[in-house]
């Protein structure tokens, strides 16, 4: 414990310069930006970012990505209390009360109320991430191809079952699929060009930012720009700084919040949306004032905003922890890290014994720049949302092709960023998610390669997949989420469920 | 898309899948084994491939024949629907940027300097969604102007900050 905060303390004395707080503050300011603005995403924002500072060093490249990434998870809210648009998906949940409460004018009391929120989620977040990377590091080491298979088919499926709550079929399709992008190009093991159709350039794969930026970004910039103009609200914005009242009244929400958000975010793949939605169910239904959800509840905002930032810290354990992206825009930065050299994955405590506390340190120092930033120049930057999107989808389209093109330089990736962009959104409007597919294509190698070694290894007896505890633990977890989808299994439920409580209640009415 | 036309798209493309995931198992069977070099059959290439085409060859049979139970073959496609769906605000607006964006990216820079393409896409882009054909090019002077100067300066930008600060090589 104490080792562990020294060497938190030592992260963050190295970081307590001129050049790393000026990175901080302009990352974190621009994130802010571009979670902002509908059509740019904290996905895309990262990749985009990535782009630009794969020459530095890898701290200060990483530094500046967390900071983007938790910026523009916040920043979102912005738009998405005045405009009643999320800047981000993570930010839909804030709409349903946050734009009510600007048509009351009290678009400024919202804003300090979000800021306040993501900056407490945030903190929850990060204090997980400091006290379970390492507990579920020593875990990880005891990982071997069967259990990594498993947990590969774990992930999709249960971010599949969460991204698509209408029709988890559709999320795993999505997931599959992600796999099968991630196959093409030359097998690890024989060399040999998989569906490269005879192209070189397929003989190299698929890479994770020019999809994840057409995914993503040119996907976005087609929703945006099917339709016509979209208004800002008419809001005084008063008083951004928060009343402590409101804070100490919720207390027990935003530690919920905080709590369920991490969790969601360790999930591989799930993401801010949903920890947001979830947070902001489960503060509804434990709610005193459930009337004033959906009609401008200063509660509402705060569990959405709490969860969708705490989800942040959250999707990061995974990716250091197993290698596996707890949310899309966490699966661009486990590739931005693996670009600057790191490793992350079950020896990241062996290889890279200080990293997980620099990244707790990054953390701390992206969101305390994040509530700083979000209390001020409020006003000055609500004013980027009224620059019209036919002006500023064509910049954002041109970062998207430099960025996918920055890297390895081949227009190759402009033609990837520009596909996955069609196919990402036709997969939106026919009610396909992108994170199953995006955790697909982060988890085909990792799927691809344990597979192969354990079948090796059993000898194709498929038994052996089922001999080891942690495997066994994770096929429960597959089969259950599996089942919790289907009609007999929620009607068994629900009827268990009466008959254990029905004495209880009869109790209570008599 | 409306829920009510989910199951038409749902039919449609759980058939494309079902060819996509037909197609992946064919491929990965055909792939070598590398038995002959002292590979073990379950090590091959196209074993893992060749299962997730299956899953995927399921999972799409499961959602046609939900889409069928739920009447999604019945397409109703004919020269009316189709003609209303191409004249829709919101499928032009949606060709046009899909149109603009894979023209600048596969089309232009192919053959023209990186300035050149990116000031003919920024102009276009604007001038295709602010122009309003109900009135003369006279009184849009203003719109016009304001797209060259828009195209001139984010070209100027990016160009200026990504071959010169960060070092890389525009097409």
């Amino acid at each position: 414990m104490f080792h562990g905060l020294q060497m938190f303390g030592q992260a963050l004395l190295g970081f307590l310069n001129l050049r790393t707080i000026f990175d901080v503050l302009w990352a974190t300011q621009l994130g802010i930006i571009v979670g902002m603005l509908p059509g740019l995403t904290a996905t895309m924002g990262i990749a985009l970012m990535t782009t630009l500072t794969f020459r530095m060093a890898a701290n200060n490249a990483i530094i500046i990505l967390i900071c983007m990434y938790i910026g523009a998870i916040y920043g979102g809210s912005r738009s998405a209390i005045l405009l009643n648009i999320p800047g981000t998906p993570a930010n839909a949940a804030t709409c349903v009360d946050g734009y009510p409460l600007a048509k009351q004018g009290l678009a400024g009391r919202a804003i300090g109320i979000a800021t306040t929120g993501s900056f407490i989620g945030s903190v929850i977040g990060m204090l997980f991430l400091a006290t379970l990377t390492p507990l579920i590091g020593s875990i990880a080491l005891q990982f071997k191809s069967f259990e990594f298979f498993w947990f590969a088919i774990f992930g999709i499926i249960i971010c599949g079952n969460l991204t698509a709550p209408k029709d988890p079929a559709k999320g795993w399709i999505a997931g599959f699929i992600g796999l099968l992008v991630a196959m093409i190009g030359a097998d690890g093991r024989w060399a040999y060009p998989r569906f490269a159709f005879g192209s070189v350039e397929m003989s190299g794969g698929i890479a994770l930012i020019p999809a994840m930026v057409g995914a993503f970004g040119f996907a976005e910039i087609i929703g945006v720009m099917k339709f016509p103009k979209i208004e800002l609200v008419k809001s005084k914005l008063d008083r951004v700084w928060p009343r402590l009242k409101d804070i100490t009244m919720y207390w027990k929400t935003i530690i919920r919040s905080g709590i369920v958000g991490t969790i969601i975010g360790a999930i591989p793949g799930v993401g801010e949306d949903v920890a947001a939605w979830v947070s902001y169910d489960m503060a509804k239904r434990s709610s005193k004032e459930k009337e004033k959800f959906g009609k401008g509840s200063i509660e509402g905002v705060l569990a959405a905003e709490t969860g969708n930032n705490a989800c942040v810290p959250g999707a990061i354990i995974p990716v250091l922890t197993l290698a596996i992206p707890g949310s899309a825009p966490a699966a661009v930065l486990l590739g931005a890290m693996l670009i600057h050299g790191v490793r992350p994955g079950p020896l990241i405590m062996l290889e890279f014994p200080t990293f997980i506390s620099e990244v707790v340190a990054m953390v701390f120092l992206a969101t305390v720049a994040m509530f700083v930033l979000g209390l001020s120049m409020v006003r000055t930057l609500v004013k980027v949302l009224l620059v019209p999107r036919s002006k500023l989808m064509p910049i954002v389209f041109i970062l998207c092709l430099v960025g996918s093109f920055a890297i390895q330089q081949r227009f190759f990736d402009i033609g990837v960023m520009i596909v996955f962009g069609i196919l990402g959104y036709f997969m939106r409007e026919m009610d396909y998610p992108m994170a199953p597919m995006v955790l697909g294509i982060v988890l085909g190698d990792i799927l691809d390669k344990n597979l192969r070694r354990a079948l090796v290894l059993a000898d194709g007896n498929i038994v052996d997949f089922f001999k080891h505890p942690i495997s066994l633990v994770i096929i429960a977890l597959i089969v259950l989420t599996i089942v919790s989808r289907m009609a007999w299994f929620k009607a068994g439920w629900a009827a268990g469920k009466r008959l254990i409580l029905s004495p209880f209640r009869r109790r209570k009415t008599t | 898309m409306k829920e009510s036309n989910m199951p038409r798209a749902d039919f449609v493309t759980s058939i494309l899948l079902i060819v996509l995931g037909i197609g992946i198992i064919w491929a990965t069977v055909a792939m070598p084994r590398f038995e002959d070099q002292g590979g073990s059959f379950y090590d091959s290439p196209g074993i893992v491939p060749g299962i997730i085409g299956v899953l995927v060859t399921a999972l799409s049979i499961y959602l046609l024949v939900r889409s069928i139970r739920r009447r999604g073959w019945q397409l109703g496609l004919n020269g009316r629907t189709v003609g209303a769906a191409l004249k829709d605000e919101t499928t032009i607006r949606m060709l046009i940027t899909v149109a603009t964006g894979v023209i600048y990216g596969l089309v232009l820079l192919r053959f023209l300097h990186f300035i050149a393409s990116t000031l003919i896409f920024v102009f276009a882009f604007i001038v295709l969604f602010e122009y309003d054909r109900k009135r003369s090019i006279a009184s849009q002077w203003k719109t016009i102007l304001f797209a060259v100067v828009t195209s001139v300066l984010t070209t100027g930008a990016v160009y200026g900050t990504f071959q010169y600060l960060f070092l890389v090589n525009l097409p």
